[in-house]
């Protein structure tokens, strides 16, 4: 398991509304890689097929393949609840559950349970119950590694409400982390936060792609040019291009992906 | 200028006062209506107790208010009829009524949702005077050859009928609680592995658990106040029993047997607003209970 993602000829439907056409990329391992666009491009469309979240939404149709360490995602006898597990997720505006900060990061491995042996390729890894000592030093472990241990440490019963928004959206990065994944989704995770709560985020991203697979959807451009390795351009549903950040905010192949970058669209 | 801007505000100022006062006026109406009922229940129902000791109305264990000899004004045999019957429909409705909140809200095909909902909703608006007519009827003699009752009509009859009203009250209300749990919580535990069953369980239902309590609570104090049901339904015999299969008299159902009948400012008619007034009381706890549960739920986080 190394966390490469691989995908061909990915469509996405909304009813009749074709959101996403023929989208291939290869993103590697240990790599930040923005997805950025105008409003309606389809990024978010895009990095919500690679954990499926698209099936929750009635009418959404998927085609194409998403290989994530060679194996289809969207092969139908594939489990989905897997995928998500090994495929974490940050959203837009920070969603903790309205629980305490403790409850919010033990809620998933809890009922998860904890990986005793993995069998081989392709069988169910055993797994059992966290002891409390577990949870707890999990919990801790996830915290640290979202950066936000320090300042929730003497308060973890409290409701995670009562954090400010940049914390919350730190306590989500731990809790995806908890289910210990292979790969991090970050849909705009900064675009409801003040710039310093958007920076102390950034650095984290970074910190998190030594171990991480990262692909982030952002709005904002300076962003994405600060942090990502890799960055593809949406347009309309379709990727305009797609290759190393500084080749494509310095010197951009396709004219609509230039037109973006220096601002005179979007 | 500045004369035609102060006018124009002086004028707005009124327009705004004016919409506010009748505001005010048409709840502060809805509000009067409510004191006025409880005044009223009250001021009938105090001569009962001049004339009936507070303990035999209390504690008496029988109901006869037309002996010739010895009348006798016991409001226990009532009060346990309505408690039976209200737990039978409780017991049944809350189990049938949360699973098909949560099909409704979260596992049904919207296909089979935009038919369901609305079905759901015509169950409630049928008038209760039916269904007690269908108990009467049809659900008495289906209860007749299972359980051999002790009465044909029976408090296990009214009570079965009954949560057939409450489901409808409860699924609407409850479906409604759960819908306005975010999407976002739904998304952030998906997004995190876990099942669909764990999401519901662990998630949505404890997010709209103060909604579907207040559902709960407002379906029991229906059945509590439902009269024509339990009237056809429960065999209106006034004896104290808490053998479900034996017919009982509800307070609603004493009420609306007896008044039509009653000597008026006689000591029945009096004992008659009596019972009102408890059962007035009981919703007034009921409503409250339900109020302190949910602001609970609130203040937790």
């Amino acid at each position: 398991m190394d966390g490469s993602i691989s995908v061909s000829n990915l469509n996405v439907w909304f009813d009749t509304n074709h959101a996403l056409k023929d989208v291939s990329l290869k993103i590697g391992k240990n790599e930040i890689t923005a997805i950025i666009g105008p409003s309606g491009c389809g990024k978010s469309t895009f990095i919500r097929c690679l954990n499926r979240m698209n099936d929750i939404i009635p009418k959404c149709r998927v085609e194409g393949t998403i290989h994530i360490d060679g194996e289809d995602i969207n092969n139908p006898k594939i489990d989905v609840v897997e995928v998500r597990r090994r495929i974490g997720m940050v959203f837009q505006k920070p969603n903790p559950f309205p629980k305490s900060i403790h409850e919010n990061i033990a809620y998933a491995p809890r009922l998860h349970g904890m990986v005793e042996s993995s069998n081989g390729e392709g069988s169910e890894p055993k797994r059992r119950n966290y002891t409390k000592k577990e949870i707890d030093d999990l919990v801790e472990w996830s915290l640290k590694r979202a950066a936000l241990w320090g300042e929730v440490k003497d308060r973890m019963h409290k409701s995670a409400y009562e954090l400010s928004g940049g914390q919350q959206q730190r306590l989500c990065i731990a809790r995806a982390l908890a289910v210990k994944p292979e790969i991090m989704l970050f849909d705009e995770p900064c675009s409801a936060l003040d710039p310093i709560a958007t920076a102390k985020i950034e650095d984290l991203l970074v910190d998190l792609k030594k171990d991480y697979t990262v692909i982030i959807v952002t709005h904002n451009m300076q962003q994405a040019a600060r942090v990502a390795d890799k960055t593809a351009y949406f347009y309309l549903g379709e990727l305009i291009e797609y290759g190393d950040t500084e080749q494509i905010f310095e010197k951009p192949q396709k004219k609509l992906t230039e037109q973006y970058i220096t601002g005179r669209m979007g | 200028m500045a004369v035609k801007v102060k006018s124009i505000a002086r004028r707005r100022a009124f327009v705004e006062n004016g919409i506010r006062y009748s505001f005010a006026a048409i709840s502060a109406f809805s509000i009067f209506v409510l004191v006025l009922v409880a005044l009223f229940l009250i001021i009938n129902a105090l001569p009962a107790f001049r004339m009936i000791s507070p303990g035999t109305f209390f504690f008496g264990t029988v109901w006869d208010p037309t002996s010739p000899l010895n009348p006798l004004y016991g409001i226990v045999p009532l009060f346990v009829a309505t408690l039976l019957v209200t737990l039978i429909s409780a017991l049944i409705a809350i189990p049938i009524g949360l699973g098909c909140t949560i099909y409704l809200a979260e596992l049904a095909h919207p296909r089979v949702r935009a038919i369901m909902k609305p079905a759901v909703e015509v169950l409630a608006g049928i008038p209760s005077v039916v269904l007690g007519f269908f108990a009467l009827i049809v659900l008495a003699t289906w209860a007749q050859d299972i359980f051999d009752p002790v009465n044909r009509l029976n408090l296990f009859v009214g009570g079965v009928m009954l949560s057939a009203m409450m489901i409808p009250i409860m699924v609407s209300l409850s479906e409604d609680a759960i819908n306005s749990v975010p999407r976002s919580l739904k998304e952030a535990s998906y997004a995190l592995g876990t099942t669909r069953w764990e999401t519901i369980s662990k998630v949505i239902l404890p997010a709209a658990k103060p909604g579907i309590v207040a559902a709960i609570m407002l379906s029991i104090g229906r059945a509590v106040g439902e009269t024509m049901v339990v009237v056809m339904a429960c065999g209106n015999a006034p004896h104290l029993t808490f053998n479900v299969f034996s017919s009982g008299l509800t307070m609603t159902a004493t009420i609306a047997n007896e008044m039509g009948e009653v000597a008026f400012n006689s000591t029945h008619y009096y004992a008659l607003f009596a019972v009102g007034l408890v059962l007035f009381i009981l919703t007034f706890i009921l409503n409250y209970v339900a109020d302190i549960i949910l602001n609970r739920q609130e203040e937790r986080y």
